[in-house]
């Protein structure tokens, strides 16, 4: 049997409750009625029972016609079938003649509902408005409920899913939304962390295999370079194309290897001031025959112009040299790539914006694995070196992408000058 | 007897508001989204379809307008209201399959949709809202009216109880009102039935009463009886236009299972309803023998003393609760159609809402269940002033809807430039209506001849720059 849900039950119990209540209301304020009417109306005859003798026969009658609605009258002479449990008294009239009286309990109920119809619309808009608020309840306790199951439902199919907290919501409900965002944050950090050691392991391993397989092509390379230059000085000009062809091959092998290699090991990390403008301007300068082929243009915003960085000048250069390379292939034809410097607290902040079509939904959670990459000609090199570099500095390496461009925020140490009193404890 | 017609109509009363309580339980369901709040997922069979779309039909102004019309003016009731009912009903299977290729939510969207111009779903939603709120005040002050003489209790305190009512039956959306429309139907059929064979034992047959009011009362039984021909005729033509364009039919269409479903729902029920008319002919006839209501008497009081002069306790309860039933099953669709309106077409319902809130659907549900207590207070509010006859708020809020969907449904003059037209119209209506004498039917015809040529006129004009 399929459970009931919890709205259901709300609604069943606050609706037979209010059922309930409205039941003892209406008929103790019935019964309190009739019961207060009866008395009344016994007291009344008993007085009159008194006073009959006193009073003839015919006003005796107008008098009980008017002022005792709920009494029948028979003549004395009149055969009368009354029921065991009714209700009947004699009056002896002036005259002496005996008129009997009968009560009509039912005539009175009739009055009473009349005169108390009030109560029972009253009655009927209480059962409406218990319905309404019972509804209103019940959702209220669902909501979050359903709302959590649906999180839940979103974060078994890996989309992480904190619930909104709802102002008006319960205590309790409230504790049970705070703790599965808590939960939820906690997954979520967990995760990265398993993440980030599931790469290092694999990056680890993967730098000492590529670091054997580089040096051992880097020498024939070399070997091959030395004798296509000796070929090329005794060679015709039909043969000239294909050495050509061979020359370019061999300097993709070479950028290749060179690339692998700054993967593995990615040099000598001397850390020392990196002016960022510099670095910025350099970079401008490697890739201005690219950028002018592509009509693209590259925008610097360095605040303050002299922010510097802690950092090896090579590897940053190699970083930013990725990030911007990467953001070159992205971009559309006339667009623009912004590179911006800042400082937030203790740390320089780096980033490069480009206007592409931002990536790929199926490689942004291995973005920075090594040969992962959204261009079929792409080494995937080049990012995975980045973020390397940035682990290299202890900074941290992160990106929004939309269909309309993508943004990297590398966070790097930022340099500070030691002031003279520093330099002397130094010392 | 008068307790005993007390107990019947309070116990009558009592059973009504359990069964329907009963019946609309399933408000605020979490599964719900718009397309099942707003259509029931267009899952409607036929025979749910048919007692919805009857149901709504038979407005608290078709019961107790019609029969008191016809109890006091004769025949040209018929020419006046039922003649262009039915009228309007041979429009609407034309718009089937129209209304259901473009799978849309509501008339406004529909009307955006086809003529590729959002703000015709603004303007037509705003008309919308509007209308119905009007016309729910019609139902609210027949309702409180019928149970205010039900219960012998104040007018203000039986509105309060069709309010919770209404309000309790649309917060489930279509899927509630479809409930609640089945018993609705059933208790109108059972009380017009009833009051109807009780009239004619008491005044003879149909062909007695005709010949007796032809020997009494012969002007009764001419078709324009102590009403101006041209006054009837624009009568019937605004009943028709505002059936043959009225949402709240449309939406019946497009909320059925199929568009087979809408075509049988749309051929049966002219017997339902049918029936339902004879019934009130029949009672409305035969009562003018019995009873002779005084005179400056208002609709839904003339009714009252109509159904307790005429009929006997038990079947004046049933033809009076047969009244509420009408009104409860009017309000409530057109209830849902106004805040449907007001958040899905007007956009209040996700409003300030970001497009990545895992729970919109809930929370623009949620904001359609305020705009439903919002239009529903608004409405009670406005039933307590004095504002005029039941029939005449009727006639103008079904003059506003015709001006809004009656050309681009069934006599559409292009694909575009009808903003403008359209909005031309509703402006010289409400002028017509508000500052001359001109009552709403006509000044429906100018605004729809305007509408019409100024329609034709601007997508002449738009050809050559296309061209």
């Amino acid at each position: 049997m399929r459970p009931r849900s919890i709205s259901f039950r709300i609604k069943m119990a606050v609706a037979s409750l209010a059922l309930l209540l409205i039941l003892l209301l209406t008929s103790t304020v019935f019964y309190g009625e009739y019961r207060w009417i009866l008395e009344d109306e016994v007291q009344r005859m008993k007085a009159l029972q008194e006073i009959a003798p006193q009073i003839d026969a015919a006003s005796l009658r107008t008098l009980l016609r008017r002022s005792f609605p709920f009494w029948d009258l028979h003549a004395s002479g009149e055969p009368l079938e009354l029921p065991p449990s009714s209700l009947s008294v004699p009056l002896t009239t002036r005259e002496g003649a005996v008129l009997v009286l009968r009560f009509h309990p039912s005539r009175m109920k009739g009055e009473i509902l009349f005169q108390q119809r009030h109560v029972l619309v009253m009655s009927v808009i209480g059962l409406v408005l218990a319905m309404e608020v019972a509804i209103f309840t019940a959702y209220t306790l669902a909501r979050p409920l359903h709302q959590l199951a649906k999180a839940c439902e979103r974060i078994a199919k890996r989309k992480w899913q904190l619930l909104p907290l709802a102002p008006g919501a319960p205590r309790e409900i409230l504790l049970l939304q705070k703790a599965f965002n808590t939960m939820v944050e906690e997954l979520q950090h967990w995760q990265q962390v398993q993440h980030q050691v599931f790469r290092m392991e694999r990056l680890a391993a993967l730098g000492q295999m590529v670091a054997g397989v580089s040096h051992e092509i880097r020498n024939p390379l070399a070997g091959m370079r030395v004798h296509l230059d000796l070929l090329r000085e005794s060679s015709s000009c039909e043969e000239n194309t294909s050495l050509q062809i061979l020359d370019t091959e061999l300097d993709r092998l070479n950028t290749l290897v060179a690339q692998l290699l700054t993967f593995a090991r990615p040099g000598e990390s001397v850390h020392g001031p990196v002016l960022l403008e510099e670095l910025c301007i350099w970079c401008s300068n490697i890739l201005s025959v690219q950028l002018e082929k592509k009509n693209l243009r590259l925008l610097r915003k360095i605040s303050p112009r002299a922010l510097r960085v802690l950092g090896s000048m090579p590897q940053l250069q190699q970083l930013l040299l990725n990030l911007v390379l990467n953001a070159l292939q992205a971009s559309p034809p006339e667009g623009i790539i912004a590179l911006g410097g800042s400082v937030e607290g203790d740390t320089c902040i780096l980033s490069v914006k480009d206007q592409g079509p931002g990536i790929p939904d199926h490689i942004a959670p291995r973005l920075f694995d090594p040969f992962v990459s959204g261009h079929p000609e792409g080494t995937g090199l080049g990012l995975s070196i980045a973020a390397r570099i940035v682990d290299l500095h202890g900074g941290a390496i992160s990106w929004e992408s939309s269909p309309k461009g993508t943004y990297f925020r590398v966070v790097l140490p930022l340099y500070r000058e030691e002031s003279p009193h520093e330099k002397e404890a130094l010392s | 007897m008068r307790l005993t017609l007390l107990l019947y109509q309070l116990s009558a009363f009592l059973l009504y508001a359990l069964f329907l309580i009963f019946l609309a339980a399933r408000a605020f369901p979490w599964t719900e989204d718009r397309y099942s709040f707003y259509l029931d997922r267009r899952k409607i069979g036929l025979w749910p379809s048919l007692a919805t779309f009857c149901a709504t039909w038979m407005s608290a102004a078709s019961i107790t307008g019609f029969t008191f019309w016809l109890s006091s003016g004769g025949y040209a009731a018929f020419t006046g209201s039922v003649y262009g009912w039915l009228l309007g009903l041979l429009f609407l299977p034309f718009a089937v399959r129209k209304l259901r290729t473009l799978r849309v939510l509501s008339l406004p969207e529909w009307l955006s949709k086809t003529y590729g111009d959002e703000r015709l779903r603004k303007v037509a939603a705003l008309a919308l809202v509007m209308a119905y709120t009007l016309y729910i005040v019609i139902q609210f002050r027949a309702f409180g009216t019928i149970v205010a003489h039900l219960l012998s209790i104040r007018i203000t305190l039986a509105s309060v109880v069709v309010y919770l009512f209404v309000l309790y039956t649309t917060f489930g959306g279509l899927p509630s009102v479809v409930r609640s429309d089945g018993l609705n139907l059933a208790i109108i059929l059972g009380g017009v039935s009833i009051g109807a064979f009780w009239v004619l034992g008491s005044a003879g047959s149909p062909l007695e009463i005709h010949r007796e009011l032809l020997r009494s009362s012969p002007e009764l039984l001419s078709p324009f009886s102590g009403e101006p021909p041209l006054y009837l005729f624009a009568m019937l033509f605004t009943w028709a236009f505002g059936v043959a364009s009225n949402p709240q039919y449309a939406i019946r269409i497009i909320s059925a299972k199929s568009s087979r479903t809408a075509w049988k729902m749309l051929a049966l029920a002219p017997f339902v309803v049918g029936w339902i008319y004879l019934c009130l002919t029949l009672f409305g006839l035969g009562s003018t023998l019995l009873f002779s209501a005084p005179p400056g008497v208002d609709t839904e009081t003339g009714y009252v003393l109509l159904c307790t002069s005429v009929l006997p306790p038990l079947p004046a309860m049933l033809m009076l609760v047969a009244a509420l039933a009408a009104a409860i099953s009017t309000a409530n669709s057109q209830l849902l159609l106004a805040a449907c309106a007001l958040c899905y077409d007007l956009g209040l319902g996700e409003w300030n809402i970001p497009q990545d809130e895992p729970f919109r659907e809930d929370r623009f549900l949620f904001r359609n269940r305020l705009m439903v207590a919002l239009i529903a207070t608004v409405a009670l509010a406005l039933s307590l002033l004095p504002l005029p006859g039941i029939l005449a708020l009727g006639r103008y809020s079904w003059a506003v809807v015709t001006l809004c969907f009656l050309l681009p449904l069934y006599f559409p003059c292009g694909r575009g430039a009808l903003y403008f037209p359209l909005l031309g119209a509703l402006g010289l209506h409400t002028v017509l209506v508000f500052f001359t004498p001109l009552s709403p039917e006509y000044a429906l015809f100018p605004a729809l001849i305007l509408e019409w040529f100024s329609w034709k006129l601007l997508l002449r004009r738009e050809i050559p720059h296309a061209a």
